[in-house]
């Protein structure tokens, strides 16, 4: 392909996706430290009990949810010892089939069943959360950012291609100052070149992540429909057994590994008839990837289990390369500067295309290479 | 073909500390983050601080 067609590629690629991208990107720096945001905002934690207290039995916690909203059920339970040690998270909705977005969460002190917190305020973080993922507009909203993705990896992509026809003449890191536009043009070139490998997997990643719920779907259909098919014609469970009993049997089942959250029969992770047990591995990678474990939740005893699909795994693995969540502070730190050079790319690109209106493209060309530093 | 070698040296750096602070751990971290910086480094220092 030619200068003109990749250089059209590039323009049209980029000013379509630009006004989300400056969005994404801004909300994105608030999101990169949510858990700072959060703790700093008064998030609350188990109070400090001598060391070796016990924690209460998983029905014990069931109960002391299900008696501080009565009139909701328990869909999920989840856990995080690292960030949030002896806290259990209860999800909790009117109906076992309620939208996903309609859920109401009680944190629980695991060793009390004491109610720590009902973290639902919908603030600050939430709208940033909401505009950097769905707009508000829910799977529609998702699925257009995650195409609004996949035009800035070709407005990327089509920019590498264009960096050879401007910088070949000059020497690498070059910034010419001598008329504004020139100095806009390379340092937009200068800064796109060295950050175009993170711009490329975040923007990839992310575009990934919007087909969580899709790939759900998948994985229902696929996977998860092979495991409970001995199950297809079992008449209805009336009230699920114990939920201790369940996680005892996955934790034997797969020693090695420990349980990150567990979703109740009835809901979008599980079967009508089975606790589903989501465990996780102890290295850096495997605790970001997830096994499924079904467990009859009638009797307690094993159904199935198996390593998900490779696109859920490249769906959750996605997901720290997305959030930059994965080496402490520092790396967030340098993941937000990284985000703030990808929103100077954005202005300076639109700067540049606002100043050449109206020049041909060739134009633009033989100007970059005549002026030189 | 030279004008690719920061470049690609460059994406390359920041792709590995990509992967090795998703796959490491602690020190594997601490790698990971001095090499994502270099292009942070690499456009204040060509961007801004050179006249």
């Amino acid at each position: 392909m030619n200068f003109r067609l990749w250089s059209l590629i590039h323009t049209w690629s980029s000013l379509v996706c630009t006004l989300f991208l400056l969005l994404l990107c801004l909300t994105g720096l608030p999101l990169i430290f949510h858990a700072e945001i959060d703790h700093l905002a008064g998030e609350a934690e188990a109070p400090a009990m001598p060391v070796g207290t016990p924690e209460l039995s998983m029905d014990r916690l069931v109960d002391a949810a299900r008696a501080h909203r009565p009139q909701q059920v328990v869909r999920y339970m989840l856990w995080d010892a690292e960030e949030h040690p002896h806290m259990t998270l209860v999800n909790m909705a009117d109906a076992m089939d309620a939208p996903p977005d309609e859920y109401w969460l009680v944190a629980l002190d695991s060793r009390t069943g004491a109610v720590l917190d009902e973290p639902n305020d919908r603030g600050f973080m939430h709208l940033m959360l909401k505009l950097h993922t769905d707009l508000f507009i829910g799977l529609p909203g998702l699925l257009f950012m995650g195409f609004m993705g996949l035009l800035f990896a070709l407005a990327i992509v089509s920019g590498i291609v264009l960096y050879q026809p401007f910088m070949r003449r000059l020497a690498f890191g070059t910034v010419r100052r001598q008329r504004r536009r020139l100095q806009w043009l390379d340092l937009h070139n200068l800064v796109g070149i060295v950050t175009v490998t993170w711009a490329l997997t975040v923007g990839l990643t992310g575009s990934l992540n919007t087909l969580l719920m899709p790939l759900l779907g998948i994985w229902q259909g696929d996977q998860m429909a092979d495991m409970v098919a001995p199950y297809r014609n079992a008449p209805p469970l009336d009230a699920p057994g114990s939920l201790q009993v369940a996680l005892d049997t996955a934790r034997r089942t797969v020693p090695d590994m420990a349980v990150r959250f567990v979703a109740f029969p009835g809901t979008l992770m599980s079967s009508p008839h089975h606790y589903t047990v989501f465990m996780h591995g102890d290295t850096p990678l495997t605790s970001r990837l997830l096994r499924p474990v079904l467990v009859d939740a009638r009797t307690g005893a094993l159904t199935d289990t198996r390593e998900m699909p490779w696109y859920m795994q490249a769906l959750l693995i996605s997901q720290p390369l997305h959030f930059g969540d994965y080496g402490g502070l520092a790396m967030k730190i340098v993941w937000a500067l990284l985000d703030m050079l990808t929103l100077f790319v954005l202005v300076s690109g639109l700067y540049l295309w606002w100043k050449k209106r109206g020049k041909r493209r060739d134009d633009l060309l033989v100007e970059a290479a005549e002026v030189r530093e | 073909m030279k004008m690719w070698l920061w470049p690609t040296a460059i994406a390359a750096m920041s792709g590995l500390a990509l992967l090795t602070g998703l796959v490491g751990d602690k020190l594997w971290d601490i790698a990971a983050t001095l090499l994502l910086s270099v292009p942070v480094i690499v456009a204040v220092r060509f961007g801004v601080g050179r006249r």
